[in-house]
């Protein structure tokens, strides 16, 4: 028995936990984390019904987990073990090469209607479900000669398996199945264009995030301008500007990957000034007003994708003020997903949009809304994660 | 409270050793006060009506103990009575909470009995099994006079309610700590090698076992839309993982944290899946159970004495009563019969069989049952279990799909750290070292403490995760 190793074992076993309670005690407690971007759980408030029924004592532990000093060290150093022991993925999500990260289980709907545990699959009959939700949509709106598109934007694992060393099958399956399924219908298929380009190297979705970088939207916006028989009206690549505002988007992925050494994403925007006009846009949000498509104060926080017209809103419209076609542009309606977001850049340089969240209650009645607003054309993106995990769309009437 | 959150080891842990160690107070009728009040709150975390009901049970036992304690020279009847009394006060409540409804339930199937309802709201207190069989254990060994009457209150509910042990185990009888109770020393050496062990424990629990559970999770989800055989055979090997880490690693905290304070516990478990026979597997797999039903319920029945068709009736009431134990529920029920045919079958002639046969034999025979066990044993229902032992051989199922097989390629090296950590290989290696060189010992401190902070991390990014073993 050596006693002095002994000695050393019940300091550092005394230690450490000593030390890691004392922080604990003199932490400030925070409401918010910005790595990961969610609320945290604060001390919670004892009542004897919260105590007899055992909500306290489980509201405790995830104040303890939130609040543990030295938090954002631990959920990397517990990220950094995982791919040690040569799993490769850390709370379902993959890092593949060149810091990829894709997030690869969902939960999803199951076939009657249940939300399941992180699964690689989806159910056929939730999806079938939307089908004809969306079937149902375009007959009300052609029948009001509205013209009407969906876009259903890939996950990240679906482009990029190739990139995580991942099976490639049930991304397949899935984006065929969709395509299938909505073939009756103006359903406008980014995943080959988009998967295409993302093995050509572009950087048309983000590392960190799950959303397309503005790269990515830019061609989905082509791929809509063709849909509605406008490609004479798509703008060059070339006749942007790019300019980068942020080098340091650590986005939703990452939040939940806990690779903390995973390099950060860059967000641009496209600048388009026509040297004929000199144009004017401006945003509504939720009756806020502001000009142009972009709130940059919101490059300060962590959620740095809201940058784009300002996040999600329950309406925001966007009109052309000044310039040429003033009032006499066609209108839209959008009915999105975050998706949405940095595709209305480019959208709004065309159409005048009304933008409206597929997960609100009310837009079950999309086409009333279309006819009430007097819209010309109808556009749906909802991202093909949503539309496995959620009801929303089959519910349009 | 389970050992293996934040809560039990940065609040409740500092602060128990604070007010068992740094006070001025030395005497053991303090300390076994404050092992007593903590132990309540540990207890009471979570639900702290049941605390009453345990308080009770203790109560009981602690009075009736008297009786027994002073009958059973002069009148060995009366002392009797007290004990059955004692016995049946206890087990009433193990039997209610545990079994009403599952009796209820069953009843219900006769069709004039159909109208029968569940108990509403009625949950299993945490932790009854064990502490039932604690205190059944205190009442009977004073009976058999293998004990002295505990006189203190505190010292005797101390012993029931002892945190490390109360609520998975191992089930401590009286007469092995009776003497601690009353006399024990916490010293250097037993609080540094506790804290080895419950280190050790903590990432048996943490970092393996709950691995182990997101793979059975995920894989049985997955099973759900796509069934395959490897995905099935994926969920029972990792189920077989995360049982025996989950609960042996729970005995290792328990043995740990008891070493601390200066008791000393039998160990629970002795590499079980390295057995080579069932029989073999029960001798090392919860230790402290079998040893509970053998001298409790199997030798008072005669055990092996009174012939052989004597003791095929034993093997089959404590396995019955084994598998009952583990849960109300058919399953439970199954579980216990099957390992009670597999081990009368082994006593009549495949033990000697097995005896002659290469060793590899006896290992693979084992582990596949063992397996199958713990399909029963995790399996929700009947049909469940039908389903998927149609699974396994490949019955309405592909073998494989690309996702299954890539994931079990991307856990095999989880899977050798498990197979490894199941047999005494890296305690041996380990123990080796330290005897050869003696410096080797300054391991232990790096290796405790690197254990504790990497659970840390576990703990501080993962949902919450109860033990197995908390349920019974």
């Amino acid at each position: 028995m050596n006693k002095k190793a002994n000695i050393i074992t019940l300091f550092v076993f005394v230690g450490i936990i000593a030390l890691l309670s004392v922080l604990f005690v003199f932490k400030k407690d925070e409401s918010f984390s910005e790595q990961e971007n969610r609320d945290l759980q604060t001390l919670p408030k004892i009542t004897s019904e919260t105590l007899f029924n055992g909500t306290y004592s489980k509201q405790i532990n995830s104040y303890f987990a939130d609040q543990f000093p030295l938090r954002d060290f631990f959920v990397g150093m517990k990220g950094t073990s995982e791919l040690a022991m040569l799993k490769g993925e850390n709370n379902g999500v993959l890092f593949g090469d060149d810091g990829y990260l894709a997030v690869r289980s969902f939960s999803v709907l199951d076939d009657n209607g249940k939300l399941t545990n992180p699964t690689d699959y989806y159910s056929e009959k939730v999806l079938s479900a939307h089908f004809k939700g969306l079937k149902k949509l375009q007959s009300n709106l052609n029948a009001q000669e509205i013209e009407f598109a969906v876009i259903i934007p890939p996950r990240t694992i679906d482009l990029a398996t190739w990139k995580l060393n991942f099976p490639s099958d049930n991304s397949l399956e899935l984006q065929s199945f969709i395509g299938e399924g909505l073939k009756d219908i103006n359903y406008i298929d980014i995943f080959p264009m988009l998967k295409e380009k993302f093995e050509n190297d572009e950087y048309v979705y983000y590392r960190t995030d799950h959303h397309y970088t503005s790269l990515g939207a830019y061609y989905t916006y082509c791929e809509v301008m063709r849909q509605y028989c406008m490609e004479d009206d798509i703008i060059p690549l070339s006749d942007f500007e790019v300019k980068v505002v942020s080098e340091e988007f650590y986005g939703t992925t990452w939040s939940k990957a806990g690779f903390k050494f995973v390099e950060p994403d860059q967000i641009c925007y496209f600048d388009y000034k026509n040297s004929d006009e000199v144009s004017e846009y401006t945003t509504i949000k939720d009756g806020v007003s502001f000009k142009g498509f972009y709130d940059f104060l919101l490059l300060d926080t962590k959620d740095k994708y809201s940058f784009f017209i300002g996040g999600i809103s329950k309406l925001t419209t966007i009109t052309k003020t000044s310039g040429n076609e003033v009032g006499t542009r066609p209108k839209m309606l959008l009915a999105k997903d975050s998706f949405g977001l940095s595709l209305v850049p480019f959208l709004a340089l065309h159409f005048d949009l009304e933008i409206v969240n597929v997960a609100d209650e009310e837009i079950k009645f999309l086409s009333n809304i279309a006819t009430k607003k007097n819209c010309d054309y109808v556009l749906v993106v909802y991202n093909t994660e949503n539309l496995i995990s959620t009801k929303y769309i089959a519910a349009f009437h | 409270m389970v050992f293996s959150s934040l809560i039990f080891l940065f609040a409740f842990l500092p602060i128990t050793l604070l007010l068992y160690f740094a006070t001025p107070f030395k005497s053991l009728k303090y300390k076994n006060f404050i092992l007593f009040t903590v132990s309540l709150v540990f207890y009471g975390w979570g639900e702290p009506k049941y605390i009453i009901i345990m308080l009770f049970s203790i109560l009981t036992a602690y009075i009736f103990g008297f009786y027994i304690g002073k009958y059973r020279d002069i009148d060995k009847k009366k002392a009797r009575m007290y004990l059955v009394i004692s016995l049946l006060l206890n087990l009433a409540f193990l039997l209610f909470f545990k079994y009403a409804n599952f009796f209820l339930d069953n009843i219900a199937v006769l069709p004039f009995l159909s109208g029968i309802k569940q108990i509403a709201n009625l949950t299993l207190p945490i932790g009854i099994s064990f502490y039932t069989f604690q205190i059944m254990s205190y009442s009977i060994d004073l009976y058999r006079g293998e004990t002295e009457t505990q006189r203190s209150f505190v010292a005797f509910g101390a012993y029931v309610v002892l945190f490390p042990q109360l609520i998975a185990g191992p089930i401590v009888r009286y007469r092995d700590i009776d003497d601690m109770l009353i006399d024990r020393k916490e010293t250097v050496d037993k609080f540094a090698s506790g804290a080895v062990r419950f280190c050790a424990g903590l990432a048996k629990k943490v970092i393996l076992a709950d691995s182990a559970a997101a793979v059975v999770e995920y894989f049985r989800t997955a099973n759900e839309f796509k069934p395959s055989v490897l995905g099935t055979w994926t969920i029972v090997l990792a189920y077989t993982f995360q049982i025996y880490f989950d609960f042996s690693g729970y005995s290792d905290m328990a043995i740990g944290l008891g070493r601390i304070i200066g008791f000393e516990f039998l160990e629970n478990f002795d590499f079980p899946y390295i057995s080579r026979s069932i029989t073999e597997f029960w001798r090392r797999w919860h230790i402290s159970l079998s040893t509970w039903f053998k001298e409790y319920v199997y030798i008072p029945l005669g055990g092996n004495r009174k012939g052989l068709w004597m003791q095929y009736r034993n093997i089959a009431i404590v396995w019955l009563l084994t598998g009952f134990w583990h849960g109300a529920a058919w399953n439970f029920v199954i579980w216990g019969a099957y390992f009670g045919v597999i081990l009368m079958v082994e006593k009549t002639f495949l033990l000697k069989v097995l005896d002659k046969l290469p060793r590899f034999v006896g290992h693979i025979y084992t582990v596949i049952l063992i397996m199958f066990g713990w399909l029963i044993f995790s399996s929700t229902s009947l049909s469940q279990i039908w389903l998927y032992s149609k699974l396994m051989i490949g019955i309405n199922a592909t073998f494989t799909t690309t996702t299954v097989t890539y994931d079990f390629v991307r856990l095999l090296p989880l899977f050798v750290v498990c197979i490894i950590a199941s047999t005494p290989f890296a305690k041996r290696s380990y123990d080796w070292l330290i005897a050869k060189y003696s410096s080797a010992a300054y391991l232990n401190p790096l290796l405790t403490s690197s254990s504790l902070l990497l659970c840390t991390a576990y703990m501080v990014d993962s949902t919450f995760s109860p033990f197995l073993y908390y349920i019974f």
